[in-house]
């Protein structure tokens, strides 16, 4: 984990250590990752556009202008979600359907089959729930858990105040949360 | 999207424990018993979507590498296409904008001079089973990745010793090239250094005492400050393979689907397939990635055991410059889908540096591709490469030849068909046609305009998802074609981007300037002023950002601040003798005539044959009445150019105001005849030649030759100058008996 001034020290070193634009990624990677592989379907679109992602970020550092903590994580997932709007954008027909076969093959070096076997199962099960949401509710509780945004972050970057945030956030999980004790009652 | 500044719904009490409990989840604290809600948060939050492990790794080292190699070749690329920025036609991208397909294009380069190497020392090596998509980050990992620290002097036979950092770190010495070497240098001592590099960041296979390479010979340009390492090094000058100027070798595994035995010096062509499938009406449709612009060769519908296959020969007489076996025993760079494909045949090939560049990708895209063998021989003399010709056109464009400058540029561009190359010279190849364009005739600027559209408006059109420098380049196009509404869209499509690039924002203020000639919105008014200098201040150098300034400015009518940015540019770009013709026609508008005077004469003195500027200094004489001086210049100009419709048409002005109708009725009919000669465009004609030349006729009592020409003026430009004087020339003429029409009758007395 980075703390507040660690980013920010790395985001000065980028243009003189690849070494810090390294240490960046490792630590948004899977926050990125997080985010858009609950909001595109195909595991090949995500990757795709999480290269696309990062290859902005990289592209464009130089220009980022630091204005305080959480600035470069809100620039970073304003990449990320206009990448995500485009994709939807250039393919309007695109269902966010996932099934199993869409999912990221196991890696060698994670924990045994049968646990990463769980741990995809639950991601689809989560993201089966998320996605009877509406778009603005999942893009807010998306980012919040699994892209690791503070609610202001997510304000930044969904351009919305931060209290709508916050609404929409409680408002989506108590919705959610009704759907997920359903769905484990049910046999 | 618009902001919204109120809350969707009330947030109370119970939503901001909802938000402690989410906190809570999300740091990973365990939920109270019998707390359902914070349970469900814990959840959640711990569904994280499974990672693919080799993707995150194989996109770090990608981003990595390209960022460490942008910084090497960072003062390379600003010297090479972006950089000189005053003589750089497209002025391109500000200083901190990216260029990283070709960095990441001469990159992958060099390692594939690295592994050919490799390979013909045999130290190729197998590492099997690994997904055939890695492949080329696999090569890219093998470059160092850390930012090297002060060298010390050469000691050239102890091994330097490993030193700390104060946290610790651990210092590796690794022999670096003191200065950028090329292929085939033997080396010695005084052409090498020790770096000290972060341990973990030191990849085997380098050198940490310099002995050890003196006297061997380099296979590739060994960059500056880079470890050396033993794939970049022969142990023998003659296991090197000797590739004709301009060329670089590749190595490619062998397809199970071209079996054939090969030789070194044969040639063949390259092909890949494509899968397809055919819907219900029997038409195929197949896939083409993006990102490969796969040409116009056409495609062959092919059966395999694959599916359908939509094939296409991509690279043609490509010669074969060795042919061997992968070695077994050793770890591998290149990795084989499947170990018993082809014996793990490997060839080598000869190819221009954009082929292979195409290359790498069709592989790294998994696209399958195989050869058939050919029979021509391989062209004897060395080709251009797409950047050699590049660098022509620019070094043309700034010497101010622009028909040089397209022509190259045309070269270059198709030479090519990787996108990402002919992206980078899009614009300035626009740029280049039309700047040609203000300087010829109208049917050769129509050509040009016609010409700047069709190498620009493919690549949007054509992509859903258009690069900035296509969209610039279109709009500039469409601009200069009179569509002002599309080329505001495609600039704006531009700027969404890249912001700080100068020219998108130059051609939506140009397009804005020319929108609003005819627009009465208020509040739209300052939106060309805005745009340019938000262009100029990106872009102080950009020639369109400074015209569009000073179009807005003469918009504005603050002529003063427009004539500063024409002398600008005048002075940042001399040789772009089109700007001295803007600068000049801007002081003309206020009837600064010694100042233009001066202008056309300074342009003169950069080009003594410009028959266009003769043309203006003999009209400007002629506006102060210098009606001596004028007929000089504009002799000067037929004198130089018998074929030019404008010098004939200022010639003819000028005998006709000093009552020689008989003389300008020649000169007007000649430059009518020139321009037909040429195929002018109606529109475009110099309607002086028709209704001055029938005002002449006229005044001959000529009624029977001035009719018609009255007619083709009225019909060239209802709106001319000399409307008043043709219709009078018509009433005339029509209220003559045509018999009385003749020369010989005498002439009216009407004063034209």
């Amino acid at each position: 984990m980075l703390d507040a001034e660690q980013e920010r020290q790395l985001i000065e070193q980028i243009s003189k250590h690849p070494a810090a634009f390294r240490d960046l990624y490792r630590h948004y990677f899977p926050r990125v990752y997080g985010y858009i592989a609950y909001r595109i379907a195909a595991r090949q679109d995500v990757e795709d556009l999480v290269s696309e992602t990062f290859m902005k970020v990289f592209e464009h550092s130089e220009q980022f202008e630091y204005r305080g903590e959480g600035s470069f994580a809100a620039w970073v997932f304003r990449i990320a979600h206009r990448a995500v709007s485009d994709f939807y954008r250039r393919h309007p027909t695109q269902t966010s359907t996932l099934n199993l076969d869409d999912l990221p093959p196991v890696a060698a070096d994670l924990p045994a089959l049968d646990e990463n076997f769980i741990q995809q199962e639950k991601f689809t099960r989560v993201r089966h729930l998320i996605q009877t949401l509406s778009q603005r509710r999942q893009e807010v509780i998306v980012m919040r858990f699994f892209g690791g945004l503070r609610n202001q972050e997510i304000a930044q970057v969904l351009q919305l105040d931060e209290r709508t945030v916050a609404s929409h956030l409680c408002r989506g999980l108590e919705e959610l949360q009704a759907k997920f004790e359903t769905m484990e009652e049910q046999p | 999207m618009k902001s919204e500044s109120r809350p969707e719904m009330p947030f109370d009490e119970h939503d901001q424990h909802r938000l402690k409990q989410i906190e809570s989840a999300l740091s990973g604290a365990s939920p109270e018993n019998g707390d359902a809600t914070a349970q469900f948060y814990a959840e959640l939050a711990t569904a994280t979507p499974p990672i693919n492990r080799h993707f995150q790794d194989t996109l770090e080292a990608r981003i990595f590498n390209e960022l460490q190699s942008q910084q090497r070749s960072k003062s390379r690329m600003n010297g090479h296409l972006n950089a000189s920025a005053v003589h750089s036609p497209a002025n391109v991208r500000p200083l901190q904008s990216p260029a990283p397909r070709s960095t990441r294009f001469w990159y992958r380069l060099s390692l594939i001079a690295a592994i050919i190497t490799v390979i013909l020392l045999g130290g190729i090596l197998s590492r099997i089973g690994q997904p055939a998509s890695y492949r080329s980050t696999a090569l890219i990992q093998t470059i160092p990745t850390a930012t090297p620290l002060p060298t010390l002097e050469p000691s050239t036979s102890a091994t330097p010793p490993v030193l700390y950092t104060e946290d610790g770190q651990a210092l590796q010495p690794v022999v670096v090239a003191r200065n950028n070497i090329p292929p085939a240098t033997v080396l010695t001592a005084d052409m090498l250094e020790i770096a000290y590099w972060p341990a973990e960041n030191v990849l085997p296979r380098t050198f940490s005492r310099i002995d050890s390479l003196i006297g061997l010979t380099t296979s590739t340009t060994l960059t500056s400050q880079s470890p050396i390492l033993e794939s970049m090094v022969l142990q023998s000058p003659s296991s090197a393979i000797e590739l004709d100027p301009g060329y670089v070798g590749i190595s490619l595994p062998a397809p199970s689907t071209s079996p054939m035995i090969l030789q070194a010096g044969d040639t063949i062509d390259i092909f890949i397939q494509l899968p397809c499938r055919m819907d219900t009406s029997n038409v195929y449709y197949c896939l083409i990635p993006e990102h490969l612009n796969t040409g116009s060769m056409p495609f062959t519908l092919v059966e395999t055991p694959a599916g359908n296959m939509a094939q296409q020969t991509m690279l043609q007489n490509i010669e074969v410059v060795h042919v061997g076996q992968l070695p077994q025993d050793t770890e591998s760079v290149i990795e084989f889908d499947d170990p018993s494909d082809s014996a793990n045949l490997v060839i080598t090939l000869q190819v221009l540096p954009e082929q292979a560049d195409f290359l790498v990708k069709i592989v790294d895209a998994d696209i399958p591709y195989g050869w058939v063998l050919t029979s021509t021989t391989v062209p004897g003399q060395s080709p251009q490469t797409f950047y050699e010709r590049v660098a022509s056109a620019e070094t043309a464009f700034a010497d101010g030849n622009l028909p040089e400058a397209i022509t190259n540029y045309s070269l270059a561009y198709n030479s090519t068909i990787d996108n990402g190359l002919l992206a980078q010279i899009r614009l300035p190849y626009v740029q280049s046609l039309i700047y040609h364009s203000y300087m010829v005739n109208p049917v050769e600027r129509s050509q040009l305009l016609t010409q700047a559209l069709s190498v620009s408006e493919p690549p949007v059109l054509n992509n859903p998802d258009p690069d900035a420098e296509s969209l610039t380049a279109y709009a500039f196009a469409l601009l200069e074609n009179g569509r002002y509404n599309e080329a505001v869209t495609m600039a704006l499509r531009a700027i969404e981007i890249e912001p700080n690039w100068s020219e998108p924002h130059a051609y939506l203020s140009m397009a804005y300037v020319n929108l609003e000639r005819f627009a009465t919105a208020d509040d739209e008014y300052d939106r060309p002023g805005d745009e340019a200098l938000r262009a100029v201040s990106l872009g102080p150098n950009s020639v369109d950002a400074r015209r569009a300034l000073a179009l807005a400015l003469t918009f504005k009518a603050e002529w003063n601040g427009a004539l500063r940015q024409y002398e600008a540019l005048t002075s940042l770009h001399p040789n772009l003798l089109f700007l001295h013709f803007e600068f000049a026609a801007a002081l003309l508008m206020r009837d600064n005539y010694e100042a233009a005077l001066n202008v056309y004469n300074e342009l003169l003195e950069r080009d003594p044959e410009n028959v266009k500027a003769y043309t203006r200094i003999c009209e400007t004489y002629f506006r102060q009445r210098d009606d001596a001086a004028a007929r000089t210049a504009c002799e000067q100009a037929i004198e130089i150019d018998p074929e030019s419709a404008l010098a004939h048409k200022a010639f003819g002005t000028i005998l006709y105001t000093q009552r020689n109708y008989a003389d300008s009725i020649e000169s007007f009919a000649t430059c009518v005849r020139i321009m037909d000669d040429q195929g002018w465009a109606m529109s475009d004609r110099l309607v002086e030649c028709y209704s001055l030349q029938g005002l002449a006729h006229y005044t001959l009592n000529q009624c029977e030759q001035a009719m018609p020409l009255f007619e083709t003026a009225l019909l060239t430009d209802p709106q001319g100058p000399n409307l008043e004087l043709i219709q009078e020339g018509i009433r005339l003429c029509s209220e003559l008996n045509p018999s009385s029409t003749s020369p010989n009758n005498p002439p009216n007395t009407a004063e034209p």
